[in-house]
């Protein structure tokens, strides 16, 4: 091809490469759009969509907090009575940013940060303690009463593994504690296989007490 | 939230690019250090560039090497205007309009015939606004040894027809241009000359108060050719006594013009001077002009003083003095200064100037009428006589005689800026000579001379 | 704002804000529920009443008993038309269901990949054609190993491994882009980058498989930072001095590389694990502690581009992470007293910041790289003066960190806008795959990711046009450079993989509803 075409054709490619990429880039938008739309559609008709349970409230004793409400509770957030919590019990008492929490593989783990009286499953929960919550764990702060249901987790209910509190500060908890992210760590499964043994009686009691 | 700011980011990214490439691209394009002009010339021949009359100041040859006109006197005269093959002028027209000149405007149409007959790329023909003969008249005329610089511009359009920098060089004998580069011949000092003004910056002095102050008519100075300003004076060739403001004008009296200043201040001064284009980025499409300045920054009142009169920082290039007296003549309104007239492409056809026709307006009619009644009392009675017209034709000016040195032992620069306000002849000038004197007698004739020529040659 | 104040201040991901307004209308939806199943019965109901009403309209022929049943049908037809709708709207949600968890690329897509092959193959025609009276077999060979590399990625990679397809399309469009510019302009190191572009899919595969699978960081963050420390000391070592910095290590017989660049990855790793769940600042530190290790020894290298990187990437997620706008700030604002401590102490910074604010100052030694990519930029107008065509090769280092003002000049300004606008897709796209994470490392793994891919755009393009002051940092996926597109491959990796868990995490909620 002798430079003069090449020229042309070259100058040809630039308004081809710039309507190639103008249909690329509309394309890409137009799937983003599509996806982002998508997404939220499936989202919202699954209800528990990116939710690892509830918690159901048993006893309110509030105006704002009705009996048989479901609370979702993500895989990983905060608790209080701020809106911006990602648990939110809108009730003076509890602090406005009370606990943290985060799920795995087991239980739902959750550290309190403000002493507002919250009991797990009668075991009071300083702050900075780390409370293992299984399915069927019964949450007090007051006259509330809330319990938590995990996804998929009911063998747990029917094998009457309760809920336990490890006393140890959050800072100490740490370092047994998993990565966050679904694995329990090491030090967390050896303290839980001595702790599980020393709590089955408190399990079956708690059992009881739900029953009744 | 994430997503907006990073999409912020990008939009301003986007938007900067957009606006650097649409202000400045061109420039790019043409600046000397750009290899591609260079490179380009190897493969594309350099098309023909003409005056306004249709004669050819300077084509490629057979042989791909550039010429130039055959007559010494135009080469030399056009010479900072066209610049010259090496790019060593660097705001002439071979060197700032290349992308026309070398064909990057060509479309793939036109490249595809050239594909097609198989003709070497020929870049665009170009008509210049200047008139070659003028601007030998100019040179001719012009005080001999003396550097300076003449601008005609067309009022009405704001077509420049002639701009010759003084001295001169000759692009077939570039050796000698720059063996003698400390002349400055390579220097076009009508667009790249930064001056002090002198009186002629009395006229935006003027505007601004005509503008700003009330009750003008009852103003009175007494001059007694001592004005003290803080810890400094203002000083004036002679006691010019009690002045009016007209005759302050007319006397081109400085110590009138440093009281005015005190009362107007840096704001309002400094906005008219703005406004007239002092302190802006001059991005016109047709050439390079370096931008004038008006010291805003500095605050103190003797500065302040010194710059109404057009002394001290306050710097200005010969065509902006034209475009200023331009403006006055055209009722207030600036024109973009042009010097392409055609740009005729390889196959026949005419390609669009860059320049666009809207002017702006820089004052309201009413203080531009004042302004010229004022400017044409100058010619007639006052500094500028030696610029007056016969059969008829009225010319309106301000002098200048701008002090380069705080004892006088340089001559000052000689200014003189005007127009003719007759309609068949809408020229303005701006005459500068470099230590040439007063602007009344040096300046003033060679403006009267060069308005007289441009009349007969009827541009 | 009191929550603000909070040390344990939680991040507010939209996917949990999807949860909550689920919530919200949740009774509603609930009675919706209801009946929808009272519909469905009365659906199957439907035929039975039907039969029965024609049987009696045959025994019966009473014209008032012939009204009734002229009612009762048009009731049940009231109760038809209601299921139908009833059914296609259960349709639509199966459908969106269907496709939500469907892999794979769909139309758009397709096409995106389709159009980058014709780009590459265009492209390189021409390369091969470029020459007069000879081919040139080297670009042919290029074509064969592109087209393919690009479009088997993007069509067929996503339906068996754990790719995003729209991603994987607009990654291999740029890097496509990159190899077509590089072999016209130095057809050397297009043939190189190719290679680099291969085996950076490999690690970006390795990187999604890893992202999408692995559940405990704890070994790998720790190794990492490890690595990380180790290969900054490297350069320092057995680096030599380069263009004012020492970034560089050579490895006999493998060539040199970048280490700074493959930290990249250590550092988002690092910071992601140490930021996620909800730690406390002071739990925080381990990672602040390393990448401010990683800013000395790059600081020591004189390598301040990257560390600007690192350093605002370290911002961005540390607010991402914990939302305390005073902490970052205050973050901010000690990066903003640094850099003007680096502008006092380093004398290239001065010369670099000078050369921004007014290059014409010297235009033929320090200012010469930044009006050379400006006149190559402007003198491409918007079209650009063609493939081939020009002289980008005046632009000193045209080929990695001015390969913008390259692009800008041979494909015109149109071309390279549109560019910016495929990166900014490309985070668009990672920002809508980190809301759907479930865990906080996730999102800020991909987060880290995105922070790091658009700094570096921002940083080089900016530079390149004169916005802000130039910093040599490489063009995400595009500059030449093995360390550069690796560490950018394996960075999209890496949203692969959070993109990969966030639809399996979908995929089990659907299973479960």
């Amino acid at each position: 091809m002798n430079q003069a075409w090449y020229q042309v054709v070259s100058l040809l490619f630039g308004y081809a490469g710039a309507a190639i990429i103008a249909v690329v880039v509309l394309l890409g938008a137009r799937k983003l759009a599509a996806d982002r739309a998508l997404w939220r559609r499936v989202g919202r008709e699954l209800p528990r969509c990116g939710a690892a349970g509830t918690l159901c409230v048993l006893t309110a004793g509030e105006r704002r907090l009705s009996a048989g409400t479901e609370l979702p509770v993500p895989y990983e957030g905060t608790l209080g009575s701020a809106h911006s919590c990602d648990v939110c019990i809108p009730v003076r008492r509890v602090h406005m940013r009370s606990a943290f929490f985060w799920m795995e593989k087991d239980a739902l783990h959750m550290v309190a940060l403000h002493r507002d009286g919250f009991m797990a499953d009668g075991v009071p929960v300083e702050p900075g303690d780390e409370a293992v919550l299984r399915d069927g764990a019964v949450l007090c702060i007051g006259e509330i009463r809330l319990a938590l249901r995990l996804k998929g987790r009911t063998a747990d209910r029917e094998a009457n593994v309760g809920p336990y509190v490890t006393k140890a500060r959050r800072s100490k908890a740490q370092q047994g504690r998993g990565d966050g992210l679904g694995a329990p760590g090491k030090g967390e499964a050896r303290r839980e296989r001595k702790i599980e043994s020393r709590t089955t009686e408190k399990a079956r009691r708690t059992g009881a007490a739900k029953k009744g | 939230m994430l997503l907006a700011v990073a999409a912020a980011f990008f939009a301003v990214t986007v938007a900067y690019c957009c606006y650097s490439v649409y202000f400045y691209g061109g420039r790019w394009v043409a600046n000397p250090y750009n290899p591609r002009i260079s490179s380009r010339k190897q493969s594309v021949i350099m098309g023909t560039v003409t005056d306004r009359d249709g004669a050819v100041l300077a084509y490629t040859d057979e042989s791909g090497s550039r010429r130039y006109n055959g007559s010494e006197a135009t080469r030399r005269a056009v010479s900072q205007v066209i610049g010259d093959s090496g790019g060593k002028a660097s705001t002439g027209v071979d060197t700032f309009h290349a992308q026309y000149l070398l064909g990057f405007k060509a479309s793939i149409f036109e490249r595809l015939g050239d594909a097609i007959t198989g003709t070497t790329q020929r870049g665009d023909d170009l008509q210049l606004t200047v008139s070659a003969q003028l601007s030998r008249y100019i040179s001719e005329q012009f005080p001999a040894g003396k550097r300076g610089a003449v601008v005609v511009l067309n009022y009405r359009t704001g077509e420049i027809l002639s701009m010759v920098s003084m001295p001169q060089f000759d692009p077939t004998d570039m050796d000698s241009a720059l063996e003698d580069e400390e002349a400055g011949a390579l220097i076009n000092r009508a667009t790249q000359g930064l001056y002090p003004p002198g009186s002629t910056f009395k006229i935006v002095t003027l505007a601004a108060a005509l503008e700003n102050l009330p009750d003008l008519d009852s103003f009175a100075f007494d001059c007694t050719g001592y004005y003290p300003v803080g810890s400094y004076a203002v000083t004036d060739n002679s006691a010019h006594g009690v002045q009016s403001l007209s005759s302050a004008f007319t006397n081109s009296c400085n110590t009138t013009f440093a009281a005015l200043s005190q009362e107007l201040g840096y704001s309002m001064l400094g906005a008219t001077a703005e406004r007239f284009g002092f302190n802006q980025n001059f991005l016109f499409d047709d050439l390079i002009v370096y931008n004038s300045s008006y010291p805003i920054d500095g605050l103190s009142a003797e500065d302040l003083a010194w710059s109404a009169v057009g002394q001290g920082r306050v710097l200005a290039t010969p065509l902006h003095m034209a475009m200023i007296a331009a403006s006055v003549a055209n009722g207030g309104v600036m024109n973009e200064p042009r010097l392409l007239r055609r740009i005729t492409t390889p196959q026949g056809g005419t390609r669009p100037l860059p320049a666009s026709d809207t002017g702006w307006r820089v004052m309201s009619e009413s203080v531009a009428a004042r302004l010229e009644t004022e400017m044409i009392r100058v010619v007639k009675s006052g500094t500028g006589t030696h610029a007056a017209l016969g059969n008829g034709y009225v010319v309106a000016g301000k002098t200048g005689s701008a002090e380069v040195s705080d004892d006088k032992s340089v001559a000052a620069h000689a200014w003189f800026v005007g127009y003719i306000t007759n309609d068949n002849a809408p020229y303005a000038i701006c005459v500068l000579v470099e230590n040439g004197g007063a602007g009344g007698t040096v300046a003033a004739p060679l403006a009267r001379r060069t308005l007289q020529k441009a009349i007969n040659l009827g541009l | 704002m009191a929550r603000r104040q909070e040390v344990y201040t939680a991040r507010r991901r939209p996917a949990d804000e999807e949860v909550r307004t689920s919530a919200k209308d949740m009774l509603p939806k609930k009675i919706l529920v209801r009946e929808e199943e009272r519909a469905g019965g009365e659906a199957a109901q439907k035929p039975a009443a039907k039969a029965a009403s024609s049987a009696r309209k045959t025994e019966a022929s009473a014209p008032r008993r012939a009204a009734r049943s002229a009612k009762q049908s048009g009731a049940a037809s009231r109760a038809n038309k209601r299921a139908l709708k009833e059914k296609k709207k259960k349709d639509a949600i199966f459908r969106d269901r269907r496709r939500a968890v469907s892999r794979g690329a769909d139309f758009g897509v397709t096409v995106i990949a389709l159009l980058t092959a014709a780009f590459e193959a265009m492209g390189l025609m021409l390369a091969a054609l470029r020459t007069p009276g000879a081919m040139d077999t080297q670009a042919l060979m290029l074509m064969a190993a592109m087209v393919p590399l690009g479009l088997a990625t993007t069509l067929l990679l996503p339906r068996a491994l754990p790719i995003d397809a729209l991603i994987m399309a607009l990654t291999n469009f740029l890097c496509g882009v990159s190899v077509v510019i590089l072999y016209t302009v130095s057809p050397e190191r297009g043939v190189r980058q190719t290679v680099f572009y291969a085996g950076g899919l490999a690690v970006m595969l390795l990187a999604a498989a890893v992202v999408s699978r692995k559940r405990r960081w704890k070994g790998l963050t720790l190794l990492s930072m490890v690595l990380g420390i180790a290969a900054l000391v490297l350069p320092l070592l057995f680096g030599e001095w380069n263009n004012g910095a020492k970034n560089w290590v050579s490895v006999p017989g493998l060539g040199s590389f970048q280490p700074s660049e493959l930290v990249k990855l250590c550092v988002v790793l690092t910071l992601a694990y140490y930021f996620s769940a909800h730690r406390t600042v002071a739990q925080m530190m381990p990672a602040i502690l390393f990448v401010g290790a990683c800013l000395l020894l790059l600081m020591l290298q004189r390598d301040l581009g990257t560390a600007l990187i690192y350093y605002m990437t370290t911002l961005v997620l540390f607010y991402v992470a914990c939302g305390n706008v005073p902490l970052t700030v205050l973050g901010a604002g000690g990066g903003a007293a640094a850099a003007v401590m680096g502008y006092q102490m380093f004398a290239h910074v001065k010369v670099r910041v000078a050369m921004w604010k007014n290059p014409w100052s010297d235009p033929l030694d320090k200012g010469y790289q930044i009006i050379q990519a400006l006149l190559a930029i402007g003198s491409g107008g918007l079209f650009g003066v063609g493939l081939g065509q020009g002289t980008p090769e005046k632009i000193p280092a045209y080929y990695n960190d001015f390969i913008f003002a390259v692009i800008c000049e041979q494909m015109g300004l149109i071309f390279g806008l549109l560019v910016l606008a495929v990166y900014l897709l490309l985070i668009a796209r990672g920002v809508t795959v980190i809301t759907r994470a479930r865990r906080s490392f996730d999102m800020l793994l991909g987060c880290g990711v995105l922070a790091m891919l658009a700094i570096q755009t921002l940083m080089i393009v900016g530079g390149v046009i004169k916005m802000i002051p130039l910093t040599g940092v490489t063009m995400p996926l595009m500059s030449y450079g093995g360390s550069s597109l690796v560490s950018c491959l394996a960075m999209t990796g890496i949203l692969h993989g959070v993109s990969a868990r966030a639809q399996d995490n979908l995929e089990e909620d659907i299973l479960g509803a």
